[in-house]
Order: structure tokens, then sequence, then C-alpha cells
């Protein structure tokens, strides 16, 4: 390596290292909120043909794709971000406790708040 | 740096010189962050004694069955009062002060980025605050909830001024928590000891930095809703009025969305306080700061995602619900993390029992009870149950005493000796301590049991026999101890203050860099900037506050009157500037009274005021703005310790620049409530889709586009030019710039206007004129910026080095230009979303 | 809160949350009593060992702090948070007014400070009344609610939680009463002056005295008008 101990991460502004994987939560959180107020407002939640037979509702199958992806984004994150790197410097080591905590938080998080979809009804 | 001895009284009083606030009426010019803030934390104090007050009037009123004690009317204007003074004027403002006073000696650092910004806003405070409390003597305080519901809160259902004050006093008020939060957000990035890292940073800092830009946030929502129901209510433009296509519950999400965040913007200082605190007296530094700032991060995300918690009944899809109570659980690991990373510093530490221990173990019972009853409210079912009753009054009540009033008393011990210089003595300090923990205990822990028995909130009275009557009593006995307690704690502080014995330096062994200076600090705090080598700087170098007070360290030597502090990059905490601050000013207090004739004209419906007002802000600002800077470019200059940085004015990342992409942040976060509040009309409100739609005319909407687009392009050859070495070319460039700016501003303005519309009969037609009003007042106050800029290049204040006014206008005119793009796209998309 | 345990023979009441008259607020007073037992331990634990960490001997100076912050402050909540949040969106779930063949309809109108309600007899006919809502025991009733002016709420603790009566929008509440008898309620919602005197009654009959209830209402004057005041 050219500069001995930078890591692919070193090169992202820190901003981005410590808020991206919450910045991911909230996209999810607002999109499944947003999904499911549309769904209810257009008629989403009768059960929906293209569902294959398992009686799923558009609305439920939208749902479910948009927490689908933010949790594959989520969990690439964690990968990146578990990258190995140095932990000689009390400045990387911090970034990379941060960036490594942070997706696994945010991955829980992300985890964690779309579970009502399978539990709760959609429009009532 | 040697052109003064190392002789601390001399270099004290030269400093002392340069710094000081002047005496007598240049007081009220005073822009010094110990100051300020002092006078931030003072005054906040005594709103809380008001606020503990009309809170004892409600425990008196309540205190039997069928009480006659006050009629309705007047109760109502009492428990609304109590609401609204403790959370805008006590506890907001009271984390304001704190952090501007302690920031800067943390960060080893002489005063916050932009001493004006802070001192215009305390008056804003003081003046807003002033008008609300006036109000309620002359007895037209509002009545309609600290939460200003409609349509209750309409002029239909409130037609007196009562509401009015509310919502005019607190947008004014919160000009102060915006600038506040702009002000500590850039000092805690750009003004700290040399070599402070972020990873070094004391953990306060991290806590208000976080606190800082969900600040940024959090208060644009609650201005906007503000703005429109003061709207709908003079001018009779409808967003919440359900008969002609506003919505009632779109004011609930514009609160909740500020008034979720809200409870951890207060809780979150505090928390800072313990984790500062608590390590000194367990005798061990503070154990997982790594798990703590990454706990502080994911609580200011996900408070965000908590406002429909207050929402739950008003019927809204349980998914929904669901994913809210989902958010509202999940915040409570980040608060677990915390409190066990407290738990395990006491339990690897040795702790010293002293009195701010006291209130920090009467913190634990009290908040961890108040955030275990926070778990129940967030479980749906159980909230549709005791929302809205008094069990969600002992909650509440036991978050905030516990998470803010607690650790505050903690720390008003703590860091009594550095204020007053004085030490604290323990005999009223104990007593004041059992009496508020066993009255805040006996008033809220029973009122548990009384939202369960069924008492709703906000009544004035109840009949005898449901089971309420001792309950009531008792907690009403428990809120009366507890203001004594307080009372005794006020008397001790005063006690202390003028008896106390002399504080040595840091009596209390603590390591962070606000204990390396005399006590109390002299204005400059530091005599000479003490570099941070690890987060416990003083526990490396012991002696560090005598090595700065002999000039040792960087910035050691005064000069040419100046003010000057060191500017670091945001993240290593490399020296990176010399930044010298503004002198004492009666701007900030010209600008605030200016600003409180605008309100004033609202208030009072005499416009002309406003018009005045208004005109004043504009002189004013230009003054002020004008007043800084340099016609040269000032050359590097050795700041100590062998560095030798430039001047601000002419460094590339200078905090001028940082504060205006701040205030950015903050308008971006109230556009977007725009454009949420639109979008949730469309979907949500009755009486959707509008009866007819605006026409835009396709070539105003074309000129005001070509306008928003011309102007930042106008700015970025400008800057080019100044680059290249010519002046000239930037003044005309930028007169062009005004132009195109003022061109938009007309079209956007004229967008919705043109046809002459009806614009009180349908919500659709009131927010587009709105979404077209927010762009024209961004074009306009971009033209007013070019033309200052213009101004500012003809005076030779503007060089490529020293292009601060051109970046930041060119800054805001292109987040006009986006913003005015998303405006133009959503004024078309957005009906088609009511009826696709 | 572990003070309160003493006062647990306090908690009837004619508008207690913990003395449940129908299967919706039972389900909440069981889910109450399973939180409050929870929190309560929780409680102890956390301030117990705060104040064992304040005493001069003691051990737990070795601590593994990463392991302890990894149990406390992760694992420990998060195992506690997911039973919660599945118990409670299952049992929010069993208290909405899903479609049903037995389910009897019911609306009711609020206003400042009064309640409309109106009843179905068996052949459709609608019966208002004035702060009382009558329904049958032992069968769902999904009561419609709106709102004429400002926001109010209607909350009758013993039967079911609260839900808002919003102007321009509509809320289907479910109610089920298990017994006979004369239910409290009062309006959670603030909504002016007289807020506190907005109380009202569900009044639930035995199935087979529902008919004739309904019957005597029809024939009594006083329970029909309604007074009319304009906004």
């Amino acid at each position: 390596m050219s500069a001995p101990g930078r890591t692919v991460q070193s090169r992202v502004p820190g901003i981005l290292v410590a808020t991206g994987a919450f910045i991911l939560w909230s996209l999810a959180f607002l999109a499944l909120y947003v999904a499911v107020s549309l769904g209810c407002a257009w008629g989403w939640d009768r059960p929906w043909d293209g569902a294959g037979g398992f009686g799923l509702s558009l609305q439920r199958l939208v749902a479910l794709g948009v927490w689908g992806l933010h949790l594959l984004l989520l969990a690439g994150l964690l990968a990146w971000a578990w990258a190995p790197g140095p932990l000689d410097n009390g400045e990387r080591q911090f970034r990379r406790v941060l960036a490594i905590g942070g997706a696994a938080f945010g991955l829980m998080a992300t985890l964690w708040t779309g579970l009502p979809v399978f539990l709760a009804s959609d429009c009532l | 740096m040697n052109a003064l001895p190392p002789d601390p009284i001399r270099r004290h009083r030269a400093l002392e010189a340069i710094w000081g606030t002047p005496p007598g009426l240049g007081r009220l010019a005073a822009v010094n962050h110990t100051v300020v803030g002092l006078r931030f934390m003072v005054t906040a104090f005594v709103f809380f004694a008001i606020g503990g007050v009309l809170a004892m009037l409600i425990r008196a009123q309540l205190a039997t069955p069928g009480n006659t004690f006050m009629p309705p009317g007047l109760y109502n204007q009492v428990f609304t009062m109590h609401g609204t003074v403790m959370m805008f004027l006590f506890a907001i403002p009271m984390l304001e002060g704190l952090a501007m006073y302690l920031l800067p000696k943390m960060l080893g650092a002489r005063d916050l980025a932009f001493p004006r910004l802070s001192a215009y806003g305390y008056w804003c405070y003081l003046l807003g605050g002033g008008f609300i409390i006036l109000a309620m003597l002359l007895g037209i305080a509002p009545d309609g909830g600290w939460f200003m519901y409609t349509p209750l809160s309409s002029s239909t259902y409130t037609p007196g001024i009562n509401a009015d004050v509310w919502l005019l006093g607190i947008t004014f008020v919160e000009i102060s928590a915006v600038s506040a939060a702009v002000e500590i957000t850039a000092s805690i990035l750009k003004m700290r000891a040399p070599g402070m890292s972020l990873a070094r940073m004391p953990i306060f800092a991290w806590y208000m930095l976080v606190t800082a830009v969900m600040m940024l946030v959090g208060f644009p929502p609650l201005i906007l809703g503000s703005i429109l129901l003061e709207v709908e209510r003079a001018f009779g433009l409808p967003f919440f009025d359900p008969t002609r296509g506003g919505d009632p519950l779109l004011w609930q999400h514009l609160f909740w969305l500020f008034g979720h965040p809200e409870v951890y913007i207060i809780f979150l200082p505090a928390a800072g306080v313990i984790s500062t605190i608590l390590p000194v007296f367990a005798r061990h530094r503070l154990v997982g700061y790594n798990w703590i700032v990454l706990a502080l991060v994911a609580m200011g995300f996900l408070s965000f995602g908590l406002w429909v918690h207050h929402m739950f009944a008003v019927g809204i899809p349980h998914m929904a619900l669901g994913f809210f109570s989902a958010a509202s659980m999940a915040v409570a690991i980040p608060t677990a993390v915390q409190i066990f990373a407290w738990l395990a510093t006491l339990l690897k530490g040795r702790p010293r029992f002293d009195l701010p221990m006291l209130y920090l173990l009467g913190f634990f019972f009290i908040f961890v009870n108040g955030g275990l009853t926070g778990v129940m409210v967030a479980a749906v079912p159980f909230d549709w149950q005791v929302h809205d009753s008094y069990f969600v009054v002992a909650h509440l009540h036991y978050v905030l005493i516990g998470g803010f009033v607690f650790p505050l008393m903690a720390g008003a011990y703590y860091w009594l000796p550095h204020v007053t210089g004085r030490m604290p003595i323990y005999h009223l300090g104990h007593a004041a301590f059992w009496l508020v923990f066993i009255g805040v205990n006996m008033t809220f822990l029973l009122m548990h049991l009384t939202g369960l028995l069924g008492m709703p909130r906000r009544v004035y009275t109840y009949p005898a026999g449901i089971g309420w009557d001792w309950l009531n009593l008792l907690s009403s006995v428990g809120g009366f101890l507890s203001a004594i307690g307080f009372a005794l704690f006020a008397v001790d502080m005063l006690l202390l203050r003028r008896f106390g014995r002399r504080a040595p330096r840091n009596p209390w062994g603590a390591e962070t860099l606000e204990w390396a200076m005399p006590l109390p600090p002299p204005s400059y705090n530091f005599a000479s900037l003490p570099p941070a080598e690890s987060r416990d700087p003083l526990a490396d170098r012991p002696r560090l506050g005598q090595e700065a007070a002999v000039g040792m360290h960087v910035l050691g030597t005064p000069r040419h009157g100046w003010m000057e502090t060191l500017g670091v990059e945001a993240v290593s905490g490399r020296p990176e500037q010399v930044i010298l601050l503004p002198r004492p000013s009666f701007l900030p207090l010209a600008l605030g009274l200016a600003t409180a004739l605008c309100f004033l004209g609202l208030l009072l419906k005499a416009y002309w005021l406003t018009g005045l007002g208004l005109a004043g802000v504009l002189t004013v600002g230009w003054i002020w703005c004008w007043s800084l800077g340099a016609r040269r470019d000032p050359a590097r200059v050795a700041a100590g310790e062998g560095l030798f940085l430039p001047l601000h004015m002419v460094a590339p990342a200078q905090p001028g620049f940082l504060g205006m992409g701040l205030l950015l942040v903050a308008d971006a976060a109230f556009f977007a409530s725009l454009a949420f509040g639109a979008l949730f009309l469309a979907l949500v409100a009755p009486g959707w889709p509008p009866p007819a739609l605006l026409a835009f005319d396709p070539w105003l909407s074309a000129l005001g586009l070509a306008g928003l687009l011309a102007a930042p392009l106008a700015t970025l050859l400008a800057r080019a030019s100044l680059r290249r070495g010519g002046t000239g070319a930037c003044s005309w460039l930028m007169g062009l710039g005004a132009l195109a700016g003022l061109l938009a501003a007309f079209a956007f303005a004229a967008l919705p206007l043109w046809r002459g519309q009806d614009f009180t009969g349908h919500a659709y037609a009131a927010t587009a004129l709105v979404l077209g009003l927010y762009v024209a007042l961004h074009a306009g106050l971009g033209a007013v910026m070019a033309g200052f800029t213009l101004a500012r290049c003809r005076a030779g204040y503007v060089s490529a080095l020293r292009d601060l006014a051109p970046r930041n206008t060119g800054l805001w005119q292109g987040y006009t230009a986006l913003s005015g793009v998303a405006a133009l796209l959503l004024l078309q998309l957005w009906p088609w979303l009511a009826a696709p | 809160m572990p003070a309160a345990l003493p006062l647990l023979a306090a908690c009837s009441g004619p508008q207690s949350v913990l003395d449940p008259a129908g299967p919706g607020a039972a389900a909440v007073a069981t889910l109450w009593w399973v939180m409050f037992a929870g929190a309560s331990l929780i409680l102890l634990g956390v301030c117990g060992l705060a104040l064992y960490a304040v005493l001069p001997r003691r051990r737990g100076r070795g601590l593994d702090a990463g392991r302890f912050l990894a149990g406390g402050g992760l694992a420990f909540p998060l195992a506690v948070l997911a039973v919660l949040l599945v118990v409670s969106l299952r049992a929010g779930e069993a208290l909405l007014p899903h479609p049903g063949p037995r389910v009897v309809r019911a609306e009711g109108e609020a206003r400042q400070w009064f309640w409309t309600f109106t009843q179905y007899d068996a052949a459709g006919r609608a019966i208002r009344t004035t702060d009382e809502l009558h329904i049958p025991v032992g069968v769902p009733v999904d009561l419609r609610l709106t709102a004429a002016d400002v926001i109010h709420s209607f909350w009758v603790p013993r039967l079911a939680g609260k839900l808002d009566a919003i102007p321009g929008h509509e809320n289907l509440l479910r109610l089920q009463a298990d017994a006979p008898g004369l239910y409290e309620g009062q309006c959670a919602e603030f909504c002016g002056l007289e807020h506190t005197r907005m109380r009202f009654r569900v009044r639930a009959h035995a199935p087979e005295d529902y008919a004739a209830a309904l019957a005597g209402l029809r024939l009594t004057p006083t329970a029909n008008p309604v007074p009319e005041r304009s906004p």
C-alpha cells in the first residue's frame, strides 16, 4: 500500500462513517411509513392476485420489499465496515468502531422497526 | 511569541482588557460566552420558578374534589402556561446556557464561534419570554394547552389574542434555539484545543453536538406549524381547518415531529452532565466512551421516529402505529447502554460520596422509573388506555425531572466553584435533596395510579367518590414539599455564592479542560490555549492550568487588541487558523428589539409596525455583517509553539461558512416539513381533491426558474473571476445575481397570485401560496445578499482568499434554486396524489 | 413503583382501567400487570446495582466492561423488548374492529361539550341519545366516532381504550361489555372551557332486554332531544 495503514473506509468523510447506517434506517422507516399510508389511501390493502395465492396484499408486499431492500443495503454496509483495518492508532480505531458499531446498530434497528409488517393489520 | 515576559498577572491584565465586558450600560453589549451563558441560565431559572408557582396553583386547585379555587378559564391558562414555560422558557434555554458556558472552556477555546449571535439569541429569548409572561399577567395568556391542538386553537374556537401570544411568542423564542444550535455545532466542530480530535473530545461535547444537530432539524417543524396556524388565524388561509381541505392532524404531526425529539434534546445535555460528573466522583474514567458516542448518534436518529406515539389514539392504521411503537421501544436500548456505562464506571471506580453523587443516585431512581413507564406507553394497546390520563403526566414528569432537573442540580453543585469560585457546604443541599426527592415521588408515583383509575389530564376539577380524592391530595402535598425543596436549593446557591469558602483550582480533581483555569474563570478562559493530548488532558498534565496561565501554549501573547482563538480541522483537531472574534457590541440588542417590533406588529395586527421592524432587521443585519472582515489579505501570524497560521478571513474552512451551511440544514428541515404537510393534506385530509386547480402561468414558471438558476451561476462566475485576480467582474456579476434573484422572487410571488385566486377557500391554494412565497422570500433575500456582496467587492472587502461573502451568497442561492425546483415539481405533481 | 404495591386494594373504581368489564379492557389490564411486575424488577435491579456500587467495601472492580455493556445495555433490553413488542402488537390486533357477523354498529358525534349517540333497533331505525350510549352485553359493538367542532376523545376505561373524535375524520372503536350495568366515561382530549364536564355513560343491557330498552328510548321523549348549538 502506498499509504500504510490507509483503508477503504478512511477515504469516506467521517460524518458518513458515523451516520450512514442511521441515515439508511431513517430512509427505511420513512419509506415503510409512507408505503403504508399511500397503500391505505389508494386501496392497496385488499388481497392481491399477483401474490401467488399467499393472500398477501399489495401493500404488505411493498412494505416487505422496502424493508428487505434496506436490510440488504445495511448488511452490505456492515460487511464493508468490517473490512480489515489497523487498530494501532486511536483516531482510526475510533472511526472503525463507529463504522462497525453504527452499521450493526442500524441493521438491528431496521430489522426491529420492520417487525410490525408481520404482526399488524395494515389499514385497520 | 515572547513580546511579554511570562508574568501571569501582566498577561491577565492585557487579556482582560481585550476580552472583558465593559461596565455600566456596556453590559448590554456583552457577547462573552461566560456572561451570555450565565444570563441564559439565570433567566431560565427565573422562568423555572414561575413555572413552579403555576404548578403549585394547579396542585392547589386539584387538592380536593369540586374545588372552586380557580374557574375553568383561568385553570386552562395556568396549565397551558405551566407546560409552555417549563418546556420553552426553562428547559431549552437552560441547556443552551449550560452549553454556551461550558463548551469553550471544556474544548480549550476562548469563546464560541459567533458570540454576537448568542447575544442576539439571548435577547430574543428574554423579549419573547417576557411577552408571554406579560400576557399572563394581563390575563390573556394562551389557554389551549402547550400543544395548541387545532381546531380548538383556531380563530373559530379561540377568537381572542391568547393563542396568538403563544404562536408568536414561542416562534420568537425559537429563534434563539435555532441560533444556539448553529452556534454550538459550529463551535464544537471548529473551535477546540490544538490536537483535540473528535475521538479526544470531552464526552459532554459529543452530547451537545448531537443535541445541537437535533435542534437544527427538530425545531423547524414547530416553527412551520406555528407560522401556518398564525396565518390561518390572522388571514384565514386554511391549513388545519377540516371544512376547507385542511386537517387538524397535520398540526399534530408537525407539533410532535418537533415535540418528541424535544424530549431527547432536553435529556441528552443532562445525560452529558452525568457522563461528565459521575466519573469524577467514581474516581474512574468513563467506561464505554465509544459505546456512548454510538448510542448518542443512534438516539439522535431514532428519536425522530417516535413522534406518532403521541398520536396512537387518533385512528392511524395499526401497522403504522407498530412502526412507531417499535421505534419507541428501540430507543430504550441506547438509553440502557448509557445507564450501564454509568453503572460500570461506578462499579469499577472507588466512588466518593459527595453531594452531587446524592443527586445522581436520585437521578437513577427517578429517571429509570420514567424510562420504564415510557416503554409501557410505547405498547400501543396500553397507551390507548393511559394516553391523556394522569399516568402520562406521571411518566413525563419522571422523565423530565429525573432526566433533566436532577442531573442539573448535581451539575449546579459540581460547577458552583467554577462559576463563583466558592466551594459548596452541604447542610442545605442535603435537606433540599431529600425534600425534592420525597416530594417528587410522592406527587408523581401516586399519579400513575390516579391515571389508571381513569382521571384524564387537563380537567380543572373532579367529583368525589371515584377514588381520586386521597391520591390528588397526597400529590398536592408532595408538590408543595418539592417546591420547598427547590426554594431551599435556590437559597443555598445564593448563600454559597456569598459565603462559601474560596475554591482552590480544580477542587474535585477533574480531568477536563474547564478546570485548567483560575476560578471564577477570566473572560478569556485560557491565557494560552493548552494542548489536548488525550481525552483527559489534566490527568496527563495536572499543571496544565498553570502552564496555560504563564503563556506556555498556543496564542499566549495578546496583540493588537485582537480577540484571538484557535480554529482546528474538524476531525483531527489539527490547528488550522487563528479566529479573530468580534468585540462587544450593541448590535445584537438592536437586532433583538427590531425583531421584537416585527412580532409585536403581528400580534397587535398593526402591520406597519412589522414593516418597520423588518426594515430595522435588514438595516441592523447589514451593519452587523459589514462590520466584520478585512480590506486586505492578512499574512500568516505566529500562534506560538512554532505554529504559523492564517487568520480566519483567509482560511478556507472558516466558521462563518459552516454556520451558513448549518442554517441551511435547518432551512431544509423547514422546507421538508412544508413538503410533508402538502403531501399529507393531499393524502389524508378530508375534502380533497380540491374543487379547482391553480393554473400556473408557464411563462412565469420559466422566468422564475431562469432567475433561480442564474443567480448562483453568476456567483460562481464571480468567484472564478476573483480567483483570476480581478474584483471588477465580481461586482457586475454579483449585480446580475441580485437582479436574477429579484426576478425569481417576483415570479414565485406572482406564480400563485397571478389570476387573483381565492386562497382562503381550500388548503390546496393556501399551501401553494406558502410554497411560492417560501421560494420568493429566499430569492429576495438572496438578492439582498448578492447586493451586499457587490458593495463589499466595491469597498475592497472581497478577494480570492477573503471570499466569505460570495461563498455564502452562492450557497444560499444554490439552496434557493434547489428548493425552488422542488417546489415547482411539487406544485405540478401534488394534486395528482389526491386522485390517482 | 414498588411502593404502589400496598395500593392494590384501591384498584377498583367506576373509571378504573384496572377494573375491566370487557374483553378489550381486560387484555390491557393483564398487559399492565405483566409490565408492572417486569418494570418493578428491572427498577429494583438497576437501583440496587447503583447503590451497591457506592458501597465502600464491595467486589466488582475487575468487571469486564465490554461484556457488562453488551449484556446489560444490549442483550437484556433487546430480549425484554422483543417479547413486549410481539405481545403488545398481538394484543392490539385483538382490540381492533375487525369485521364480523355479530358486530353491532352505533355512532357517536362529539361537540362542545356533549355526545350524541345513535343506536339502531332491529328494524334499523336510528335512536338518538345524549351522553348515554346503549349497547347489548356480550357482543362486539363498533362505535363510529366523529366530531362537529373540535377534537374530543371517547374513553370508557372499564370497557376499552380511548379513541379520538376528530372533525373531518371517522374513527371506529370496538367496545364490548361482559355484564349489564352502567359504565362511566369522560372526554380525554382537552376540548376547551368545559372539557372537565364532558362526562358520559355507556349502559349495557342483557341481550334479552336490549330491544325493550331501545323501544323504551324511542317512546321517551327526554332521551331524544339533542340541544342544537352552532359552533
